[in-house]
């Protein structure tokens, strides 16, 4: 059967936002709480697995280390496992982003790129998230430097996390779209994080997968790459440089198009969405590898089988008889 | 016994060689004329006389040259690159081993560069002008009331060699008479003339790296002067090859050679 | 707005086109009845009868050709052809291949540039094809100098739409400049044309296009094939044709010779002898007429399997690659192919082009290379030392050929060019 990867990832994100929003109406349906995806705690009893971030923040907060190494191994784990398809076939709130992106398609809106040079100055946002993730809860430990806030500054990143706020209106739960007026800090951590919602709402709007590039997760998950078992790899021989991997990339990454020597092209923001391997029209000049081996490759074939997919008048004959002779498809193995 | 018979169709001269299994039995030249293909019957003809064989008795004909192809009554053709490279296997000189063919011909030079088998490595040619050819020579000895066999030994008497600075044969001769006029003697500018040439082939040369040894074919090689300056000007012996004018008619009888082998 | 021609320019005009005719026409028949070549070039050959040799056609000079529609000139490959259909035009590519042509055109532009500029001058300027009178505009990327200057000549001619490729497409600020230049070329087609091209349109010219595109690569990866069954003066000339075809119908015809290929293919019938060294013609296109070299090569002995010209192997090779059928990602898309993978020595640097060559002599199992250089293209010229030196790497033996349009040094040629083929054979099989 053919599988258009891109309709597999769909599939992919669907069901898991489905078991990890609604998986608690399901029994005993417990995937863990150091999921390295932003799969939002805050959806409640309905949810079936936790975004790592909310644990983390709290355990540095209350200084309570018994659980954190075998729940960071776990959390690794996992992360070498699947790498950074967590964030292209998994995460929630990048479902949700995709989504949004596919209202713009229908609407035939373009989409805007950032310049190389603002993307490098955007480029410490996601730091500055993972430093509000780490240190801010150390430092209102009993005893520190912001301990008494700690009831308002608690778990500050996901006070900011737009995940938040979002992925709960599809368990019909408005409440955590207010903003909080316990005190000064609740008030500015609430409005703060109400308006990045907003922002990346209309973002994801005008942006492919507009959060991504400013997600801490996405950071953390990144910076495994390396180890990571499922990689990105290009054969630059292969390679004509003709740039349609950077053109049909939400990331806009041009490293994986100029990339000359080395085969290892996973990008720290790569979500790992494929649409590369999928619309390079060399043979095997991409591919995905699971523990080294291929799983999914660049094909010419599936290429322009699919610029065919819908012939036109004159082409009858021609489509024909290239169908007849060529095998071509692109799915995933 | 068998015998071959080559057959090297130039744009001046017509150049036929007749070879056994071992080794060069004789050779013959003429002027092209007009048809060449007659010529080159005629003087195979001869040789042939002179050597007391008949046309039926030669195993295979191969021509080569500009006009090779005229040449209808040869087995086949090789181009003059291949023939002078096969050629070197019975030119070369004794304890030499051939890497590079400098090839002076009446209207072209070619350097070129031989493999460890003696096949063709690569190879350079100047056939667009006539700078570094025979011609060049051949003008300026009549400007200078001379013959080419002459120039060698003339040159060699030379004290204080002229710069020549035109490649081209028609302003080097318009240069050369200026020269003349200058009061230089016929030697010296003869000896500059020389060094122009060699400067001109070096360059080719140089261009594929050197390899030694150097021989010499063709026209040029009869000239010591000219082979002097080249030595001078790639500073490495350059051997004069045996037979050298007929360097490609016996290449292409050892090609006839090893096709019957 | 074509300048009229005064008396004795038409008198000049009546005997470059007629020897034109002459040539072509005799060239052609040749072709036809080839050795070995395919069936399925007719089409192909018509194609190029009709733009070179209007009388044999049989109809007489063609008065109207395309009724109806805007017909766009373009030069080199960066051009999009896609915009041009998009807007229901026909692009003509009128990168020039006739040496009587050139001889024309010498009368505007210095004698020392490149051939292919010379042509396109004197065709143009002395009306002696039909179809460069006919464009109602015509598209000119500054790829070299003289494409650069041909452009301002031919402003006196007809209207000219300069496309500025940048040279250095590496930074970021050259390919905003370029993208916005296409935007340009798209409103003036849309000006000329009384069309508006929307992102429908866009999306289908770029599919049609695509299909020829997939024929293209069908043959590329026909003649990597180990038995080489097609000639490369065949194969290069249908790709060449496209150049006065229309699309849809080209790819018809080439899928039907890709047929005829693959047939040749299972039934085993090689072109060339057994031992023919397989062959790379690398350097300044050879364009239609201008088709000594291949001609040449391939009757020395060689067979061309591999070529990196601009109006054969590389004119269809890069296709666009959109996910959504926005206009903006279409334009974005469209940009980037064509400078992108472009291995025109136009830009600097040009490290993609070794790196294509490097994938064609493997990919192709290469022998020889055989490098063409025109007289008066320098940028091929200036790149000799570092094909060269690849070439080292890859131990295979490289023959630079600096030729032009002219015929008469078709000798000197073959002499070389049967060195070198009897050079590599002999490489090959010790190698084997």
């Amino acid at each position: 059967m053919r599988w258009r990867v891109s309709t597999l990832r769909w599939v992919s994100l669907t069901v898991a936002f489905v078991i990890l929003t609604f998986g608690g109406w399901v029994h005993r349906c417990w995937l863990g709480q150091f999921l390295p995806t932003l799969s939002c705690k805050y959806v409640l009893w309905t949810r079936a697995g936790d975004c790592y971030l909310w644990h983390i923040q709290r355990v540095l907060q209350n200084a309570d280390f018994d659980e954190l190494l075998p729940e960071l191994m776990f959390f690794f784990l996992l992360i070498l496992l699947l790498g950074k398809s967590w964030c292209g076939w998994i995460c929630p709130f990048g479902f949700c982003m995709d989504l949004l992106d596919a209202f713009r398609r229908r609407l035939r809106m373009g989409y805007v790129t950032f310049s190389d040079a603002l993307n490098r100055q955007l480029a410490w946002i996601k730091w500055v998230m993972l430093f509000i993730m780490l240190v801010v809860p150390l430092l209102c430990i009993e005893g520190c430097v912001l301990s008494e806030y700690r009831r308002d500054l608690n778990v500050p990143f996901c006070q900011l996390c737009p995940a938040r706020y979002i992925t709960p209106l599809f368990n019909d739960m408005w409440n955590q779209l207010a903003v909080s007026f316990r005190s000064g800090a609740s008030v500015l951590m609430t409005v703060l994080g109400l308006a990045i919602t907003g922002l990346f709402l209309v973002g994801a709007l005008v942006k492919r997968r507009f959060w991504c590039q400013f997600c801490p997760m996405g950071l953390i998950v990144g910076l495994c790459r390396k180890l990571s078992l499922l990689k990105l790899k290009k054969d630059c021989d292969a390679c004509t440089r003709c740039g349609i991997c950077n053109t049909v990339c939400p990331m806009d990454i041009k490293e994986v198009h100029l990339e000359r020597k080395r085969s290892d092209v996973t990008h720290q923001d790569c979500i790992l969405c494929m649409r590369c391997i999928e619309y390079c029209p060399e043979d095997h000049a991409l591919r995905a590898t699971f523990c080294g081996k291929t799983i999914y490759e660049a094909s010419q074939k599936g290429f322009f089988a699919r610029e065919r997919s819908r012939p036109s008048d004159t082409l009858e004959k021609s489509v024909d008889a290239t169908t007849a002779s060529s095998s071509g498809n692109d799915h995933a193995k | 016994m068998s015998y071959f018979a080559g057959i090297d169709s130039g744009s001046t001269y017509i150049k036929v060689a007749v070879i056994d299994n071992e080794a060069v039995l004789g050779h013959k030249v003429a002027r092209t004329g007009i048809v060449c293909s007659n010529t080159a019957q005629t003087l195979l003809d001869e040789l042939l006389a002179d050597l007391h064989l008949s046309l039926s008795g030669l195993s295979s004909i191969i021509a080569t040259g500009y006009g090779r192809r005229a040449i209808g009554f040869a087995n086949g053709t090789i181009s003059e690159i291949a023939a002078h490279a096969h050629g070197s296997v019975m030119t070369t000189p004794e304890k030499v081993n051939t890497q590079t063919i400098i090839d002076i011909g009446g209207q072209d030079c070619k350097v070129i560069i031989l493999g460890a088998n003696r096949e063709v490595k690569d190879f350079t040619m100047n056939d667009k002008c006539a700078a570094g050819t025979g011609r060049f020579m051949e003008v300026m000895a009549e400007t200078l009331v001379t013959t080419t066999e002459a120039l060698g030994d003339l040159a060699a008497q030379a004290t204080d060699p002229c710069e020549i600075n035109s490649l081209c044969v028609v302003f080097a001769q318009s240069e050369v008479i200026s020269l003349l006029a200058q009061g230089k003697s016929r030697e010296n500018i003869i000896a500059g003339l020389h060094n122009s040439l060699a400067k001109r082939v070096a360059k080719m040369a140089r261009k594929n790296g050197l390899a030694r040894d150097v021989i010499m074919t063709g026209g040029g090689a009869l000239n010591t002067g000219l082979r002097a300056a080249l030595e001078q000007e790639l500073m490495t012996d350059v051997h004069k090859a045996k037979y050298a004018q007929f360097n490609g008619a016996i290449g292409a009888a050892v090609h006839a050679r090893q096709m019957g082998a | 707005m074509p300048n009229e021609l005064v008396e004795e320019q038409k008198k000049r005009k009546a005997r470059f086109g007629w020897a034109l005719e002459q040539v072509t026409r005799r060239l052609l028949d040749d072709l036809s009845v080839e050795d070995h070549i395919p069936k399925r070039m007719d089409y192909f050959l018509n194609i190029l009868r009709q733009a070179f040799v209007p009388s044999a056609a049989g109809e007489g000079p063609k008065t109207e050709l395309y009724p109806g529609r805007k017909v766009i000139g373009t030069y080199c490959v960066m051009t999009p052809e896609e915009l041009i259909y998009a807007a229901g035009a026909v692009p003509v590519r009128l990168c020039g291949g006739s040496h009587e042509a050139a001889a024309a055109g010498d009368e505007f532009v210095p004698r020392d540039i490149c051939p292919v500029v010379r042509s396109a001058v004197g065709a143009t300027a002395f009306d002696l094809l039909p179809i460069y009178r006919r464009c109602d505009a015509v598209v000119v990327p500054t790829t070299c100098d003289s494409k650069r200057k041909l452009g301002e000549l031919l402003a006196d001619f007809t209207k000219v739409w300069m496309l500025e490729v940048p040279h250095i497409k590496e930074a970021e600020r050259s390919r905003l400049q370029w993208l916005e230049q296409i935007y340009a070329i798209k409103n003036s087609l849309e000006k000329l044309t009384g069309k508006k091209i929307g992102s429908k349109e866009l999306r289908s010219a770029t599919r049609r296009i695509a299909q020829a595109q997939y024929q293209a690569r069908r043959l590329h990866t026909l003649r990597k094939a180990d038995m080489p069954v097609v000639f490369g003066k065949h194969a290069m000339l249908a790709m060449n044709a496209y150049a006065f075809a229309e699309v849809d119908e080209w790819t018809a015809a080439m899928t039907a010779f890709n047929d005829e290929i693959e047939g040749r293919l299972m039934a085993g019938q090689r072109a060339g002898h057994t031992q023919a060294p397989r062959l790379l013609l690398a350097g300044s296109p050879a364009i239609f007429p201008n088709w000594k070299l291949p001609q040449l090569i391939e009757e020395m002995g060689g067979v061309i399997v591999a070529d990196e010209s601009c109006v054969a192997d590389r004119y269809l090779y890069d296709p666009v690659g959109t996910t959504e059928g926005t206009m903006t990602e279409m334009m974005r898309a469209l940009a980037a192919r064509l400078i992108m993978p472009c291995t025109c020595p136009s830009f600097s640097p040009n490290e993609d082009r070794l790196y294509r060559l490097r994938y064609l002599v493997k990919e192709f199992k290469i022998s020889g290379v055989i490098y063409h250089v025109l007289k008066g293209c320098l940028i091929y010229d200036f790149e000799v030392g570092r094909v060269e030196k690849l070439m080292k790497e890859l131990s295979v033996p490289v023959l630079r050929v600096e030729t032009d349009y002219n015929p008469e040094d078709i000798e000197q040629l073959r002499t070389r060019i049967e060195a070198f083929v009897e050079m590599t054979r002999v490489r090959a099989k010790s190698e084997r």
